[in-house]
């Protein structure tokens, strides 16, 4: 009922490290029954999947294990993570999914639980899963990885990338080299998998953890001496504690304060001694060694065959990421996604089906008929009658708002999948850092469109608390969500000018709000920085999934909210209660110059943003407002206070101090944008 | 927030160091060794025009943008207007600090010496995107935001990355 304390979209989190909204967010959650019929000590084989975002962990991941997935939170975190059970070459196994890292140091939350869970006792392998084309960037992490004495298989994904890239791969060699198993696969076609799982099922059952790639001189010698000052027991070899003691880990340098008998003094002592002779420290000395040693290894495994043939879907990533054609292609994009796609067919087309055709021709005189029988009127109004629970909750829900947020995130996720979401951080990072945020902002802006909920929590990914006030007030006042979207557009659709208006007053208030709040607000803009994957044709399979899992979350969340909704808003029927609001509201709205049934739409706006504007819908549909009274009304109801289930989060995800202070200005400027757009559109005889 | 180009500068204190070509005469002569009448005047503050100290011709002084286009149409001999208005409309101001990657051009290459800061955020961004001594970078763009392939892949950052990459001297290649 309440919102899910943990709720999803967490993994979005990776978006941290430019992967984000890539990854589908809330997935279903199901039982993980282990199949029946396996042997005990097979099915207590674990296996986890590590790697950098968005190299295709997940896609192998649901390669592996099929149906069965579980997604929970990790113990005291918000990061989600997915359990699967799969059948690796027929033995059953447990496969844990890990969120995205690029080295065991952590730097995000995220990371810090992959790295606990890749630290877990009882993981009997590692599968380290890197894009092939870029492996020198990867293996400082194998390296690491190989160091935790644990049995480890690298999995070299996208390999069929390479050839367009003139370059060959040699696993062969680098699987001499490193004295572990390499596998090339594809994992959105399932090439090379069955060697994958026939190769993890080999490192479990050797046992055998990989023996470390040797270092650099120096580096061994800091690395030997530290280890010599350690003398506890720990979740990896002595070896690896020093190892990332010298990367300045905090988290190590914790546990090994627990540890140690003398609280870490001697390690420390080690370390400040092996520190004093290099110019960097020695977190960025391991660094660069790190890489040093990837980049010769790979050096020896990838050989350039031939030229690098310039694709097609490159070049246009290079032109969609300029500002011409860029910015005009964005432009399009949008207006045929959300206006045409989203507005048009959406809540246009499909919503005239559903709900005139649908609910009020056949659904609702069907409800009404069944429940004639209720002596009770009161009673009968729950349930159907002007705010009753099937009439108005289900009805809004299926009819109004399912058509609208379906399309939109059909629209996102081919944005999403296309790859084109990186491109359009890059172009607006200039715009953004203006207002006081940086081109990753986008992200949450646009999943705005779709969910201002779903955003709100989204934006907890951005990386300084000014970011995420700044991306939070913006969000609930002048970001309407896809519903709401829908509903304004297909209300103003038929006068342009009315439109244009309501296009402008917003934009207007996002570059205002957003250019006073990074003035006032103290700190600076966090720099922009992101991998830019390759632009592709979007599969329909993942579209499909993406479309599907969001979808899938937003109704677990929303229809039981639209219900509670009809339920709060009948009870407030019938004790009586909403007419006193609604009286509260009334010369509010008066002041506006709108009719009094406007303020029951306000009202409903609170309970949910859409819901406010689907009742305007009705409004216009019935012809109480004009032209300026409709603008009016769908101006400041946008800009209106978010609903409950945004306003709820906002008090969890940054406070209840800051949520009342965004909902009392939300309000007040509002009203005073809609009492001022009143009197000029009167003013100038409109 | 982006600090004011050199450009927009000299145009706002109504003198600064460029070379002008006058419009009349055609010869070229720094903009802050103008005719010293303008020193005197109380408008030159706010004037949009040097007077060229050859001919007393008063020159307009070129928009920021056009100013844009012209440096970068500058390695590119010739172009018309349009493309020089085109091209300045893509360009921005031309940051640069000698030794980082900031004075690298779209299209050229250069190895990595190592980073200003590797402790600070923006170090910490750049080695996690591979971004570390002995690496090579080619810069596919500038503006919005810097494009760099890095290892077969490309990564994008802003100005502040950009200035804490050191690149090895002499380096650079087309």
């Amino acid at each position: 009922m309440s919102l899910r304390p943990n709720a999803p979209m967490a993994r979005t989190a990776l978006e941290e490290s430019g992967a984000c909204p890539m990854c589908p967010p809330p997935r279903a959650r199901r039982s993980a029954p282990i199949p029946s019929g396996s042997a005990p000590e097979e099915a207590a084989w674990r296996v986890a999947l590590v790697g950098a975002p968005n190299v295709g962990k997940s896609t192998l991941f649901h390669r592996l294990t099929g149906r069965y997935v579980t997604v929970s939170n990790y113990p005291r975190t918000s990061v989600e993570v997915t359990y699967g059970v799969g059948r690796l070459d027929g033995h059953v196994a447990r496969v844990v999914d890990t969120p995205g890292l690029y080295s065991l140091s952590p730097t995000t939350e995220e990371e810090r639980v992959s790295r606990r869970l890749v630290l877990e006792e009882g993981i009997d392998a590692l599968v380290h899963v890197v894009e092939a084309r870029c492996v020198a960037r990867s293996l400082p992490l194998t390296l690491d990885l190989m160091e935790l004495g644990k049995p480890l298989v690298l999995a070299l994904n996208m390999v069929d990338e390479l050839d367009p890239l003139g370059l060959e791969l040699r696993p062969d060699l680098l699987a001499l080299r490193l004295g572990l198993d390499v596998v090339p696969i594809v994992a959105v076609t399932g090439e090379g998998v069955t060697e994958l799982e026939r190769a993890i099922l080999r490192a479990i059952r050797a046992g055998e953890a990989p023996e470390p790639v040797r270092r650099r001189p120096d580096v061994a010698v800091a690395v030997e001496a530290v280890t010599g000052a350690l003398s506890g027991r720990y979740a990896m070899p002595r070896r690896a504690v020093a190892s990332f003691l010298l990367q300045a880990d905090e988290e190590t340098q914790a546990m090994v304060e627990a540890t140690e008998t003398d609280g870490g003094r001697r390690a420390g002592e080690a370390i400040r001694e092996v520190a004093a002779g290099t110019q960097d420290g020695t977190a960025y000395r391991s660094a660069v060694e790190r890489h040093e040693v990837a980049r010769s290894l790979a050096e020896h495994v990838l050989e350039r065959t031939g030229e690098r043939r310039v694709r097609v879907a490159e070049r246009l990533g290079r032109w969609l990421a300029r500002p011409l054609p860029g910015i005009p292609v964005l432009v399009v994009v949008l207006w045929l996604g959300l206006y045409e796609f989203v507005g048009h067919f959406g809540a246009g087309t499909l919503v005239d089906w559903l709900e005139r055709s649908l609910f009020l021709g056949r659904v609702n005189p069907f409800l009404e008929s069944l429940f004639r029988g209720i002596p009770w009127p009161w009673l009968r109004g729950l349930w159907v009658g002007d705010y009753g629970l099937l009439t108005l909750g289900l009805r809004y829900a299926i009819a109004i708002i399912l058509p609208i947020v379906a399309t939109f995130f059909l629209f996102f996720s081919v944005l999403e999948d296309s790859g084109y979401l990186p491109r359009l951080a890059l172009l607006v990072d200039r715009l953004f850092k203006r207002l006081g945020l940086n081109g990753r902002a986008v992200i949450p802006i646009v999943l705005g469109f779709a969910c201002d909920t779903m955003a709100t929590m989204v934006a907890r990914t951005l990386e300084t608390r000014r970011e995420r006030i700044l991306a939070t007030v913006l969000l609930a006042l002048a970001i309407p969500c896809s519903a709401q979207l829908g509903v304004i557009l297909a209300i103003l659709s038929g006068q342009p000018v009315a439109l244009g208006l309501w296009v402008a007053v917003l934009a207007g208030t996002f570059l205002l709000i957003g250019a006073v709040g990074a003035r006032v607000l103290p700190g600076r803009s966090a720099a922009f920085h992101m991998e830019l994957p390759p632009l592709r044709v979007p599969r329909a399979s993942n579209v499909v999934r993406k479309t599907a899992t969001r979808l899938h979350w937003y109704l677990l969340e929303v229809i039981p909210l639209f219900m509670l909704a009809s339920v709060l808003l009948w009870a407030g029927q019938v004790t009586g209660l909403l007419d006193r609001v609604l009286n509260l509201l009334h010369p509010m709205v008066a002041a506006l110059g709108l009719p009094r049934q406007t303020a029951s739409v306000f009202l409903l706006g609170f309970f949910r943003r859409d819901y406010g504007a689907a009742g305007l819908y009705e409004l216009q549909r019935t012809g109480v407002l004009d032209t300026v009274g409709l603008l009016v009304s769908a101006v400041t109801l946008t800009l209106f206070v978010p609903c409950v289930a945004q306003f709820l989060m906002m008090w969890k995800e940054r406070g209840p101090k800051i949520a009342a202070g965004i909902f009392a200005f939300a309000v007040t400027f509002a009203f005073g944008v809609g009492f001022v757009l009143n009197l000029a559109l009167r003013g100038i005889g409109l | 927030m982006n600090g004011s180009s050199p450009a927009s500068a000299s145009i706002a204190s109504g003198h600064g160091g460029r070379q002008v070509e006058c419009g009349l005469c055609g010869r070229r002569f720094r903009e802050d060794r103008a005719q010293p009448v303008c020193a005197g005047c109380p408008l030159a503050r706010a004037c949009r025009y040097v007077r060229c100290p050859h001919c007393g011709y008063e020159n307009p002084v070129e928009p920021a943008w056009i100013e844009r286009g012209r440096a970068r149409e500058g390695r590119r001999e010739g172009g018309g207007f349009l493309r020089r208005l085109v091209a300045g409309l893509g360009a921005r101001r031309r940051v640069s600090a000698p030794g980082t990657l900031l004075e690298l051009q779209p299209g050229e290459r250069a190895t990595v010496a190592g980073l200003e800061d590797p402790a600070s955020a923006e170090g910490r961004a750049l080695a996690s995107l591979g971004v570390l001594p002995g690496v090579a970078v080619e810069v596919v763009q500038r503006y919005p935001a810097w494009i760099v392939r890095v290892d077969h892949a490309e990564i994008a950052f802003d100005d502040a990355l950009a200035a804490g990459v050191r690149l090895v001297p002499g380096g650079t290649a087309a």
